[in-house]
């Protein structure tokens, strides 16, 4: 750490019309560290990483490798200044192998000739993963991997060149427990290397786990630098937010109600006999590992796969959801996962997404009502805060938290009586993740049904009444409040597992 | 923090004039050029009888086109538009031959060719949304079974010796506007209204957008994409029919390659062959680009080879602005 | 990636069973009527959807009965790969003749160069073929039926005026009736041709170019439709813009032209070619052939010209 820094990025300034994504921002990165970049979205951070990246173009500052100046122009340019990015969404190709894709673009030829040199390329491979502590095949076709195993090809992909810097853009967001000790592993054998890490993620904990030092933007400013060692969480969150925050999860207690949904016997896709009741004044928590079958289960409920057998009853009546329209017609709303893939019409405007499900309400005979219609829309956005110019805006224009909360403002909006929420923080900032806590919490106030699904721990515990925990398609335990911990849960979530011995979660 | 306005787009007005007018108002700027420019070539470019015939023109496809701004609004598309034409005129106008006053063979004539487009985008999207085939195979195939369709029914032979008042329908005026004219306006008036403030037209955005996202937001994916189908289906059958009538003859080798100039001219006004993205309006220009663009070259005389190179590149032309104007 | 999406496709039986019976009866019927032919022709026409491929057509079987000859009639709808392939599965199946129409003059030469290889003589009708050894070309005379309509419109217009061509300006035939046609107006120096536009062959394009050209010369006196479609779509947009004053002559004296020359419209003449004589003359050539007679490089088939007079006479006689 004594010697001159591997990356400097000085006084970086980036405008876009109507924002300054980031202003003066000065950041720099040596061999062998982690260096965390943390701060709420529209911080500035995925935009600082799309310059260093060579896809974007900075307005103002330098940036320095090895303390020369460098220019880059292409992502190009940035791999050959020896700096590889991981984005958040690999950049992989499904049917190609882990050697193919590793040297996708810069496959090692014959001699001079046009056919590429397939030995050569499966030895390089190996090579890396090697490198990294993995004996994946080379030739394996990246569609038969797991998330954690791509996200080694994706590291082994920015690796594979002579790249001394590695920007990983919340590489942990699809892991779970133990595939994140081992992306750690792969972080630290790295650091040992010499390799200069910068990395993203919401996830505080990580940041105190594997962090040599962490940097917070704030609105496109620099706020702090500092060893991890010398910072704490509460710290951490207040630099991040710009005010202090009395509590990360926040609690309201309520009585429990009547039963809203009943499902008996339940089956369909993974899922073998699910017998499962939601209350009001209740958050049901489902926890699992990615591919236990919670979101089967949610969409199931609403209507989205198709069930086999089993009876699903809501407040006390039994419903036949065979589409998400029935679903929703009943009171059941699903917010999925991955909001932009599931949730948002990137291509409509704020008002439109938010309305999309109830068009009903706006409208007569067919016809939307315009003045309705934003009333409505209006009501939400501002009900959730929502941050922009205009709701006539592409809602692909907003960031990640603030997409996040034009979905609920949809489902707000439906008025279901039962709300499913399938990881409704992932990739949020702490900011918004603690409006939705309170919103979560202000829907179970005003008795509705809420079912939170999540990867995050810390954020079920914190949050939830009593925890359900599926493990291969199957319901494996009940724990109340008071009684569950992470260890009891991910007991149950692999206990299956156990009994059947060691099974990867491939079909994911 | 309330939603309400952050900041205006100040960047905007730092660009210079040149490139604001482009980007506001791109193909439509391309029309307005090519219409100085014929002006000032032909005396007989601006006046009302050829205003009026160019509208002529452009109404076959141009009513096609408003029912393929649908289709390609969901991420579609429709290749049997062409066919269709000649099919639903050859089987329509077989209905004007029986023996039997036109008062009453005229209201068959309509219903035969509107069945017929029903039927076919009834078809295409049975097998897109049943099957999964892509809308592209699926209405490749129907386009040749159509078109052999059509000439197997017809024996290669036109449809011919009709009624004489049947050429009205095509080649009627009120008030001195072609009837084809006035029927694509209003066909377009309606378009515009059912896309911009129906749930139907909204649905369709949606579909166009994110299928998956719009199924789980509780559209009924499949019915739309029908709907989508059968009103391309029944705009081509429409097109068909007044083609026919202008003919006063149900030709089957009618609407040849009309597919290419429907979705050019729909993809010149701006919309997204990926879906989601387009507008009405911008149809009704492109179609008018094209169609001023052919019409502007046969009044000069230009060579036949030389009008088929220019249209493409006015194609291309109107696809670049369109393109900057999104940057 | 959390869920796995299943896309569940079910095909019912019935289904599956209703597009494969058609099939399996369809190939079944077409197996073998036996019936002893003499010889085996293939033929693939430039297309089956005009009435005058549907003519020559005619005329081929006819003359194809008289002398026993088995036919196998394909078409190339104006598609050369389409026609190229038709050629090659007829040297396949090892015909003893083929007639060609090509759907490309040049194009077409290689796949009869392969019939030349396979030592299979090759005909064409109707149109040329550039390259490729051919036994025999028969067709209409289209320079004489060009020159025949100028002189016809140069009649009606006693030697002066305005006139339009509806041209298809991509296919040898109509390059030559249009030659024929502007050799004859050149005659008349007091005949202008101001406008020559493709109509493509087909009427509804016809009517669209024509409509065009009558808003840029509102002084026009003539039209020249290389064929029937061209004329007739020519009329549609004279009826329409309510023009008088236009004579309009076509080619290929189709039922609907013929028609419309009767009813006293503005079509007053029709270059009539004989396309059953073109299928029958073929036809004659390839017996000539077989029997040991080497028939003429180029058999022009003759043409004429009608109008009401002599299609009236013709009708009441």
């Amino acid at each position: 750490m004594s010697s001159s820094p591997l990356l400097e990025m000085l006084h970086i300034t980036k405008q876009y019309p109507g924002v300054l994504a980031l202003d003066d921002v000065t950041f720099d990165l040596y061999a062998g560290e982690v260096h965390c970049l943390v701060g709420e979205n529209g911080a500035g951070k995925t935009t600082l990483i799309k310059i260093l990246s060579g896809a974007l173009p900075k307005d103002v500052g330098e940036l320095r490798v090895n303390g020369k100046p460098v220019f880059l122009h292409s992502p190009a340019d940035a791999f050959e200044a020896g700096i590889g990015i991981i984005h958040q969404d690999f950049k992989l190709v499904p049917e190609l192998t882990v050697a193919e894709n590793i040297f996708l673009g810069r496959e090692p030829c014959r001699g001079r000739s046009p056919f590429i040199d397939f030995e050569k390329m499966r030895e390089g491979a190996r090579a890396v993963l090697a490198q990294l502590g993995e004996s994946l095949d080379p030739r394996a076709r990246i569609g038969t991997l797991s998330v954690a195993q791509r996200q080694v090809v994706e590291i082994a992909k920015s690796l594979s060149g002579k790249n001394r810097i590695l920007a990983m853009d919340e590489p942990s967001a699809a892991l779970t427990g133990k595939e994140l000790k081992n992306l750690f592993a792969v972080i630290r054998r790295m650091q040992e290397e010499g390799v200069g890490i910068i990395y993203i993620s919401h996830r505080i904990d990580e940041i105190f786990e594997i962090g040599t030092r962490v940097t917070v933007l704030r609105d496109g400013k620099h706020v702090h630098t500092c060893k991890t060692s010398e910072a704490d969480r509460r710290g951490l969150v207040s630099w991040m937010v710009g005010r202090e925050m009395d509590q990360e999860y926040p609690k309201v207690r309520l009585q429990r109600g009547k039963e809203i949904l009943r499902l008996e016997n339940l089956n369909g896709g993974k899922l073998r006999n699910i017998h499962l009741a939601v209350y009001q004044g209740e958050i049901l928590g489902l926890a699992g590992l990615v591919g236990a079958g919670r979101t089967e289960l949610a969409r199931l409920i609403f209507g989205a796969d198709r069930l086999e057998n089993g009876r699903i009853l809501l407040d006390g009546k039994e419903i036949h959801p065979h589409s998400p329209r029935d679903a929703i017609d009943a009171g059941i709303g699903l917010l999925t996962e991955d909001r932009n893939r599931y949730g948002l019409i990137m291509e409509m405007s704020i008002e439109k997404n938010i309305t999309l499900s109830n068009l009903k309400a706006v409208s007569r005979g067919g016809f939307i009502q315009g003045e309705k219609e934003r009333g409505a829309a209006q009501q939400f956005a501002e009900e959730l805060r929502i941050k922009t110019p205009s709701l006539d805006r592409e809602v692909s224009t907003l960031s990640g938290g603030n997409r996040q909360k034009v979905v609920l403002a949809r489902w707000l909006f439906t008025r279901s009586r039962l709300l499913l929420f399938d990881e409704p923080t992932a990739g949020i900032d702490v900011g918004v993740k603690y409006e939705i806590y309170n919103l979560l919490n202000q829907l179970a106030l005003n008795g509705k049904g809420v079912v939170i699904i999540s990867s995050d721990l810390p954020e079920l515990l914190g949050l939830c009444d009593r925890i359900v925990v599926l493990c291969e398609g199957r319901i494996t335990g009940e724990l109340s409040r008071e009684e569950a911990t992470e260890e009891k849960i991910m007991l149950l979530a692999t206990s299956v597992v156990d009994m059947r011995g060691h099974r990867d979660d491939r079909e994911a | 923090m309330v939603s309400s306005v952050v900041g205006v787009d100040f960047m905007t007005s730092r660009k210079n004039i040149l490139s604001r007018i482009l980007s506001q108002y791109g193909i439509s700027l391309a029309l307005l050029i090519e219409i100085i420019l014929f002006s000032r070539l032909s005396p007989f470019f601006f006046t009302t009888e050829n205003i009026l015939n160019v509208t002529l023109q452009i109404s076959i496809t141009a009513i096609i086109a408003a029912g393929m701004t649908f289709v390609i609004l969901t991420a579609g598309i429709d290749l049997s538009v062409g066919a269709l034409v000649a099919l639903s005129g050859v089987l329509a106008t077989s209905v004007l031959k029986l023996p039997i006053p036109l008062i009453y063979s005229f209201p068959l004539f309509l219903a035969t060719g509107i069945l017929v487009g029903v039927f076919s985008g009834w078809l295409s999207a049975f097998f897109i949304t049943r099957f999964n085939v892509t809308p592209f195979i699926v209405t490749l195939a129907l386009m040749s079974i159509w078109r052999g369709g059509a000439y197997l029914y017809t024996g290669g032979r036109p449809v011919w010796g009709l009624p004489h008042a049947f050429s009205m329908l095509g080649g009627g005026r009120v008030a001195g506007i072609p009837l084809p004219t006035l029927i694509m306006l209003a066909v377009y008036a309606a378009a515009y209204i059912v896309l911009q403030y129906t749930r139907f037209g909204r649905h369709v955005y949606a579909v166009g957008g994110n299928q998956e996202a719009a199924r789980l937001a509780g559209i009924n994916t499949k019915r739309v994409l029908r709907q989508v189908y059968i009103l391309c289906g029944v705009l081509s059958a429409l097109s068909g029919m007044l083609l026919a009538s202008r003919m006063n003859s149900g030709q089957p080798n009618a609407g040849l390659m009309y597919e290419l100039d429907v979705i050019a001219a729909v993809v010149v006004g701006g919309a997204s062959l990926f879906g989601g993205r387009g507008s009405i309006v911008g149809t009704f220009v492109g179609a008018m680009l094209i169609g001023v663009s052919r019409n502007g070259l046969n009044l000069l005389n230009v060579n036949s080879y030389i009008q088929q190179i220019i249209v493409g590149l006015v194609i291309l032309v109107a696809v670049m602005l369109d393109q900057m104007r999104k940057r | 990636m959390t869920f796995n999406q299943r896309v569940s496709v079910r095909i019912p039986k019935s289904f599956i069973l209703a597009v494969i019976i058609p099939f399996l009866v369809l190939t079944g019927c077409g197996k073998k009527e036996t019936r002893k032919s003499s010889k085996i022709i293939g033929v693939t026409l430039l297309t089956r959807a005009h009435l005058f491929y549907k003519d020559l057509e005619e005329g081929l079987l006819s003359a194809a009965a008289r002398n026993n000859y088995e036919l196998i009639i394909t078409a190339a709808e104006f598609d050369l790969g389409r026609q190229s392939g038709q050629i090659e599965d007829f040297v396949a199946r090892r015909v003893d003749a083929i007639i060609v129409c090509p759907a490309d003059s040049r194009g077409v030469g290689p796949a009869i160069a392969k019939a030349n290889q396979a030592k299979i003589p090759v005909f064409t009708a109707d149109i040329a073929s550039q390259e490729g050894e051919v036994v025999c070309h028969v067709a209409s005379d289209n320079i004489a039926g060009g020159r025949q309509a100028g002189e016809y419109l140069a009649r009606t217009l006693k030697g002066k005026g305005n006139i339009a061509i509806i041209d298809q300006p991509t296919l040898t035939s109509v390059l030559d009736r249009v030659q024929g046609f502007k050799d004859a107006v050149a005659l008349y120096p007091d005949m202008r041709i101001v406008a020559d536009v493709n109509g493509e062959g087909v009427r509804d394009k016809a009517m669209q170019v024509a409509s065009d050209i009558l808003q840029a010369h509102p002084e026009l006196n003539g039209i020249f439709g290389i064929n029937d479609d061209s004329a007739l779509g020519a009329l549609d947009a004279v009826q329409q813009f309510k023009r008088s004053g236009i004579s309009i002559v076509g080619y290929d004296a189709t039922p609907p032209a013929v028609d419309a020359i009767l009813k006293n419209t503005a079509l007053k003449a029709d270059v009539v070619q004989y396309p059953r004589r073109i299928g029958e003359t073929t036809i004659q050539k390839i017996r000539e052939y077989f029997s040991g007679v080497p028939p003429q490089k180029v058999v022009p088939v003759e043409v004429g010209i009608v109008d009401r007079d002599s299609l009236s006479r013709t009708q009441t006689r």
